[in-house]
């Protein structure tokens, strides 16, 4: 919780609180900004399908889409 | 062309990313009239999890292996491929039980009465 002084409409000023801002989830790799994922708090994300959490690709959530291809081209070329 | 018939790939892209296909025929494109940007592919989903559709060859990464088969091939004859090949036990492939065999084969049988 962040505390902000709001002024009321009487002329006070008054000190409220306000929830922060969350934070941008990244590729665990690469560090680049994941799409598709929700931007809420733990407690509001519980509350969505788990379709609208996070991308359905394996690692998804995770990886990125283009670190997740770079991933399964290294293990084609090795197997 | 590397993804020729038989040529054992695997999907980089997508919800099915990271599952085992193989490339049955090559598809045109209708829009550009292309040869090379689109081909057939299946699992068999019950052994890989990937159904037969089309695939953009963008999105596949072909392996070295090579399965012998013929072109047009039906999903019963890519698995009898798969099982003469010892790729299953190398790639840790799950084989499918007998009855979920049995309810895929009902299902295909429903399908194509139905159209």
């Amino acid at each position: 919780m962040k505390r902000i002084k709001i002024r009321i409409p009487s002329g006070k000023l008054v000190i409220r609180s306000k929830r922060r801002k969350v934070g941008i989830s990244r590729c665990a790799n690469c560090h680049e900004e994941l799409h598709g994922m929700p931007r809420m708090h733990a407690v509001k994300i519980r509350k969505l399908a788990k379709t609208e959490r996070r991308p359905s690709r394996a690692y998804g959530g995770y990886f990125c889409g283009n670190c997740t291809k770079e991933l399964f081209r290294e293990k084609a070329r090795v197997v | 062309m590397v993804l020729e018939v038989g040529r054992v790939v695997m999907k980089i892209t997508g919800r099915e990313a990271g599952k085992y296909a193989v490339v049955v025929k090559k598809v045109i494109d209708e829009k550009s009239k292309s040869k090379n940007s689109f081909v057939m592919v299946t699992g068999p989903k019950l052994l890989t999890g990937l159904k037969r559709r089309r695939a953009n060859i963008n999105h596949l990464e072909p392996t070295k292996y090579n399965l012998e088969l013929k072109e047009d091939a039906t999903d019963e004859e890519v698995y009898q491929a798969w099982e003469k090949s010892n790729l299953i036990k190398k790639f840790n492939l799950k084989k499918p039980s007998a009855a979920e065999m049995k309810s895929e084969k009902s299902k295909v049988q429903t399908n194509s009465q139905t159209s």
